[in-house]
């Protein structure tokens, strides 16, 4: 066990004392987190009332469709005022209260300026975007760049598979193949965000926002069947034996999925000189990845990584979304497997002893610590 | 790093060495185990989900059994004073109940679902006082729960929650409060003579937020659904005393006995919501045409009653500290 005093071995007394000093949390000024719980929900109930006031007092005429515009420019006077209000106070009361704010305000910015049809989503999404990115620098705010990055990233997703929720229409200008290279690419670059944010060592402070908006917007599309077609599609063909030749853009998603797991377990491991000292042990690992590819198991991958992630970031959070989506994933793939209940019972058993074994396995090969 | 004392070279590989030094065997150690165990347990379950209609009701009953036998016969030999006998314990518990619905099944009772309850919470009884195991505890406090709620609902069969409508679910309300207003005031009296294992804090967080979940409930539902005559304000009034009853009761038992400021945040939470309830209940009594006015008073008591709540909060947290520091 890692310990303060066993870190610092080499420290002086007098700096350790200081280091000590530093990090110990002052319990008069401390605020617990179920107190900061019933600040949050005070606030947001609080601004509720006050929004459906100001509501109540410019009207509802404005939600008419000649009136839309008035209600724009009431949201981005209010977006410009809240944003300069969130500068100026720092308590966590009135930061929910202006978070409260400005999302309502960004609401009524989108509903004033941008009629609600499925030809105008290209523009909602570059318009959020780009609120968004200015935000991101503007707003000084852990939960509203998080919020706002998730609810633009959330909107480039549907944007590409707008198809499969509208259905097809006049306006998409999309083919089927340019719409799954798209999400190939929106995959790799979400995933490719997750570990510029979370890995470099000292990560910034900055970055941390950007890195949760991107891991919870991978597990939302990574659970919604139509987004991410091969994770669904690849399983349940399992059943009928039937060989399924998928395009390559269908086929890249679960080679990225390996990939970052392969990356990401470098990173715990050590970096680079981990990879190069145990050469043998990681040829071992990329056959157990190609083993897990040519099962068609990528989405339990993928909850894998995120799982490997919060362990090695010991981050609550992260490793709490790998837990669940690790459960929901291979919950899902003997599901889809598409047996009946005594084929079902024997897998089961089968991979459940495999598992045993490989523990009793790799038991022998760590060292004692388990214990 | 703390506040500029570590260079950021020396956090950057402090934090490389923090993150070798995690407890990577053990971790992988205990995910392999117990996914394995539940894979194979599962296929079990499918084993016998596969093969339950050739199976006879004897079999059916010796298997519920045995599931019973074994969880129990392995609790007594890893001892139940270690946490895997414990857990045992507690899963021979869970399997009761199942034994009790396999019979259920075999000789088609026709018992109410509230005595087969009750019948596993008296089976288990023994169990959960010799076991010493504040878990197994709060799920035989669970079972009464259940069995209580499972009565109410047979002597009023369309809860709808409104009190008016249907006073005797008022009385189920009330009884489920007192039952775990009791187990708490159980909890505490033996926590006090120093009984040990069921001095866990959550266990008194857990019996606290259920007991201001229903008692916040039931007020609400109380104060919205009083429609201003005799009939209904007398229970509005006898409730939210009632309530203040219990608040004052939290505060004696976490602020002056054993102080809880996770126990006070779950009351106070509790308070907050229902005298906003009550606030806008009279606000919102009479009102023609918009609510303008309303609405903007709302968000004021709003802030003012959780400003409040936090303050309290707050200074209480600051005087526990401070007694910490004295008795230290």
């Amino acid at each position: 066990m890692t310990t303060l005093r066993n870190l610092f071995a080499d420290a002086a007394p007098e700096r350790l004392s200081a280091i000590e000093q530093a990090l110990t949390v002052d319990e008069t000024t401390h605020t617990p987190w179920y107190i900061q719980v019933l600040i949050v929900i005070g606030a947001w109930l609080a601004s509720f009332f006050l929004l459906f006031f100001v509501f109540c007092l410019v009207g509802q005429s404005l939600l008419q469709d000649e009136h839309r515009d008035m209600l724009g420019v009431i949201g981005a006077v209010l977006l410009v005022a809240t944003v300069a209000l969130r500068r100026q106070v720092s308590g966590l009361f009135p930061a929910q209260c202006c978070l409260a704010l400005s999302l309502a305000a960004q609401g009524m910015l989108l509903f004033g300026f941008i009629p609600d049809n499925a030809e105008t989503f290209g523009w909602v999404t570059l318009l959020m975007s780009v609120i968004a990115a200015a935000l991101y620098f503007l707003y000084p705010d852990f939960l509203h760049r998080t919020v706002t990055t998730l609810f633009a990233i959330q909107l480039s997703y549907w944007w590409i598979c707008q198809d499969s929720i509208f259905g097809p229409s006049e306006f998409t200008l999309l083919t089927p193949g340019l719409r799954f290279l798209l999400l190939d690419l929106h995959f790799l670059a979400t995933l490719a965000g997750i570990l510029w944010c979370f890995l470099p060592s000292g990560w910034h402070e900055l970055r941390r926002p950007l890195g949760y908006a991107l891991v919870a917007s991978l597990a939302i599309a990574s659970v919604h069947p139509f987004v991410f077609g091969w994770f669904m599609d690849e399983s349940s063909h399992l059943a009928a034996g039937a060989k399924v030749v998928y395009p390559w853009y269908i086929q890249i998603g679960p080679v990225i999925t390996a990939a970052a797991f392969f990356i990401v377990t470098v990173w715990a491991a050590g970096g680079k000189p981990a990879l190069v000292r145990y050469r043998p042990q990681w040829s071992v690992f990329v056959a157990f990845l190609g083993l897990f590819l040519f099962l068609q198991m990528s989405s339990v991958l993928l909850a894998l990584t995120i799982l490997l992630l919060g362990f090695a970031l010991q981050n609550r959070p992260i490793l709490g979304l790998g837990l669940v989506l690790f459960v929901f994933f291979l919950g899902h793939y003997y599901y889809a497997l598409g047996l009946d209940l005594m084929e079902k019972a024997c897998v089961l058993v089968l991979s459940g002893g495999l598992l045993l074994i490989l523990r009793s396995r790799l038991a022998q090969l760590m060292p004692k610590e388990a214990a | 790093m703390a506040a500029g004392v570590v260079p950021v070279e020396e956090g950057a590989a402090l934090e490389q060495r923090v993150r070798r030094e995690l407890p990577w065997a053990a971790w992988l150690n205990r995910g392999l185990l117990v996914l394995g165990v539940v894979l194979i347990l599962s296929g079990i379950g499918y084993f016998f989900a596969h093969n339950w209609s050739h199976l006879t009701d004897n079999d059916k009953l010796a298997l519920a059994a045995g599931a019973v036998l074994v969880a129990l016969i392995g609790a007594s030999r890893l001892g139940f004073d270690t946490f895997p006998g414990k857990v045992l314990l507690l899963a021979a518990s869970a399997l009761v109940g199942v034994f009790i619905a396999v019979y259920g099944i075999v000789y088609e009772s026709t018992a109410e679902t509230w005595t087969a309850f009750t019948f596993w919470a008296l089976l288990i009884f023994p169990w959960v006082a010799l076991g010493r195991f504040s878990a197994l505890w709060i799920f035989w406090v669970g079972v009464l729960n259940v069995a209580l709620f499972f009565y109410w609902q047979s002597i009023v069969p369309n809860w709808d929650f409104d009190p008016n409508s249907l006073p005797s679910e008022r009385w189920g309300v009330v009884t489920l409060i007192l039952l775990n207003v009791a187990a708490l005031t159980g909890r505490e009296v033996t926590a006090r003579r120093r009984i040990a294992w069921l001095d866990h804090g959550w266990s008194a967080l857990v019996l606290v937020a259920f007991v201001y979940f229903l008692s916040t409930a039931q007020v609400i539902a109380e104060i919205i659904n009083s429609d201003g005559t005799d009939h209904s304000l007398w229970p509005t009034f006898l409730g939210t005393l009632i309530y203040a009853g219990l608040a004052a009761l939290t505060y004696w038992l976490f602020v002056r006995v054993r102080p809880s400021l996770p126990a006070l945040a779950i009351a106070i939470l509790g308070i907050c919501i229902t005298l906003t309830a009550l606030v806008g209940r009279v606000l919102f009594a009479d009102v023609h045409g918009e609510p303008t006015g309303q609405l903007l008073l709302m968000g004021i008591v709003t802030l003012g009653i959780f400003g409040a709540g936090v303050w309290f909060l707050r200074m209480t947290g600051r005087d526990f500290a401070a007694r910490r520091k004295a008795a230290s």
